[in-house]
């Protein structure tokens, strides 16, 4: 055989093994949906109270009652809020670790969950969340702590972008400031529960958990209308966040203005989480975790991993919401802990095992 | 292709490079020569447009660095960098489609993808493309780079001390492959420390001194006495073959 035609086979060759890895990723992406369906289906099902699919076809079918009610009021909003909750932090994790180039970044450690918790505290504690709510009516479809958890989240988020400006830091700079920020709020928070009352404290330490069924109507929708803009924005920028790995110099030299590009991410992404906390407390570990997952189990593109980490993050938090819910039946568990149970020995994990992807 | 006129550039108050004057056409390799600190790598910069100069003019074919759009120059200038480490390493095939980003948008066409997988059967990478850079060793790594500069099919490529830390069958494997593309009409500008190796492959040497281009022409410029007044070292120059090989003797006191 010529050279010529040896060296068509080996290209060939090439491309048949870059189509195999792309399907491989579409299969993932594919079971993801599956499981996530599936996950859906279960958690309007399971519960203090027992709802079998019988029951689950006749309300499809237009039966009404208090079955109805549980599912349609309680169960439904809480997982399909899971739902949007997860594909963010995780999706926002993904975003953060790709353009500050950095496995430990997520909106945990940039200090805007912490920042929320602060807010959300100082509400409780220092504002009469009741009075303030008759006063401002545009505001009565949420509670004064996620105003507040917000507008302290956009704080962190100021704080962070302003370093991010400067030329002269580099994205360790972001992390580290990040770092300081959480340490500030901690401490802020830990003032605030000290000066509370019982009934204060316990309202602080009750937000803090993180639910994804404090959510009406409404706030899902909203928070389903940004998310799916945020997720259709970085799966259509996913190439250029891609060549942001390559270094910022061999960035300019294809055509991007990284500096900028940071600038919008981090932006968009801060704004998503700061509103995913303010409306369903702190969630830890799925912004984290998720995004090592998905590079462990099926490295792929860019567009793979923002598309797959979204949507194993939805996964993880309608699973860890679902076990929140029934392992300790009657007894419901905070989620936000229960993701950090899972998600802490889960990290350790991966850095200790599977570095090597890293 | 390349024109340089008085470029000069501060960090803050420290000027780093000084009325540089420098021209390269097509089909020519330009090696930058110069000490540690001398102002090579931010030269290069200057020239990629990372680095915005204080004054004079960078000019490519016959137009100014600033009148061209990001997307135009990126079709212009490639640039291999020196070997970086990132924590999430991508593989070989993706690390090469990067340089076709010049020409999409949003995703990579079949196209690029077959010319993608050209450039790495050409570099001899075909056994590693799906293996992750950071698992390479340096000569392959620097391989990938220069693969991603060659699909970014650009006519001026920008390259960092391509034989860093290479062993002398990669150093030799990467000058043939810049040197053939140099060959069929693009120009290239390369840092490098290897006086001897700048001597066998360029058409035109400048050597840099605390930011200044001290001397520029071709080999002839590398004589003792002007390596002497550059690095502060006594060397001796044997003639190979028309090429100059420089050996170092002893630093000046």
């Amino acid at each position: 055989m010529s050279n010529k035609h040896l060296a068509k086979d080996a290209e060939n060759e090439i491309l048949k093994n870059a189509q195999k890895l792309e399907q491989k990723n579409i299969i993932l992406t594919i079971s993801l949906l599956i499981l996530i369906i599936t996950a859906v289906i279960y958690s309007l099902l399971a519960g203090s109270t027992k709802i079998n699919m019988t029951d689950l076809m006749a309300i499809i079918n237009g039966r009404r009652g208090m079955v109805y009610n549980i599912i349609w009021n309680i169960r439904l909003p809480a997982v399909l809020t899971a739902l949007v909750a997860g594909v963010g932090l995780a999706l926002a994790g993904a975003v953060m670790q790709t353009i500050l180039k950095n496995p430990l970044a997520s909106p945990f450690t940039l200090g805007i969950s912490h920042a929320a918790a602060f807010g959300a505290a100082f509400a409780i504690v220092v504002l009469d969340s009741r009075q303030f709510l008759k006063t401002v009516p545009l505001f009565s479809n949420l509670s004064l702590p996620a105003l507040t958890a917000f507008f302290f989240a956009q704080l962190a988020v100021a704080f962070i972008l302003i370093i991010s400006l400067h030329k002269e830091q580099g994205t360790e700079t972001i992390v580290l400031a990040g770092i300081a920020i959480s340490s500030l709020f901690t401490a802020g928070t830990t003032i605030l529960q000290f000066l509370a009352d019982d009934l204060e404290l316990a309202s602080v330490v009750y937000w803090t958990f993180g639910d994804p069924g404090r959510t009406n109507w409404t706030q899902f929708f909203c928070l389903a209308v940004v998310v799916l803009i945020v997720v259709i924005y970085f799966i259509i920028q996913s190439w250029n966040y891609s060549l942001l790995n390559a270094g910022d110099e061999v960035a300019v030299s294809l055509g991007l203005n990284p500096v900028r590009m940071r600038l919008i991410a981090l932006t968009i992404v801060s704004l998503l989480t700061s509103i995913i906390i303010s409306l369903v407390g702190i969630i830890g570990f799925i912004g984290l975790v998720t995004p090592h997952i998905i590079r462990k189990i099926s490295p792929g593109s860019q567009r793979q991993l923002f598309l797959n980490t979204s949507l194993a993050g939805a996964l993880l938090l309608i699973i860890a919401n679902n076990l929140a819910r029934t392992l300790l039946n009657p007894v419901v568990l905070p989620v936000g802990v229960l993701t950090s149970f899972l998600g802490a020995p889960l990290f350790i994990y991966l850095i200790i095992k599977g570095r090597r992807y890293w | 292709m390349l024109k340089l006129n008085n470029v000069n550039f501060n960090y803050g108050k420290s000027e780093i490079l000084k009325n540089i004057n420098l021209e390269l056409s097509k089909g020519q390799l330009l090696t930058l020569v110069g000490p540690n600190g001398s102002g090579k790598s931010t030269l290069l910069k200057c020239i990629n447009n990372f680095l915005d100069i204080n004054s004079g003019t960078i000019m490519i074919n016959g137009k100014n660095l600033d009148q061209y759009k990001r997307q135009e120059l990126a079709r212009l200038i490639a640039y291999v960098p020196q070997q970086i480490s990132s924590p999430f390493p991508n593989t070989v095939f993706d690390t090469i489609l990067m340089g076709r980003k010049v020409y999409q948008s949003w995703r990579p066409s079949h196209q690029d993808r077959k010319l993608t997988a050209k450039i790495i059967n050409k570099l001899g990478l075909a056994e590693i493309a799906f293996t992750k850079i950071n698992q390479l060793s340096g000569g392959q790594r620097q391989k990938v780079y220069l693969g991603r500069g060659l699909a970014q099919q650009a006519k001026l490529i920008l390259l960092d001390e391509p034989n860093n830390n290479l062993d002398l069958k990669h150093q030799l494997e990467i000058f043939n492959l810049i040197k053939r593309e140099v060959n069929q009409g693009s120009a290239a500008v390369i840092i490098m420390h290897d006086l001897s190796l700048a001597s066998r492959f360029s058409d035109k040497i400048v050597m840099l001194k605390s930011g200044q281009v001290f001397k520029s022409g071709r080999q002839e410029i590398l004589t003792a006495a002007n390596i002497y007044a550059v690095y502060g070292v006594k060397v001796s120059l044997k003639d190979h073959q028309g090429f100059k090989i420089v050996i170092p003797e002893k630093i000046a006191n």
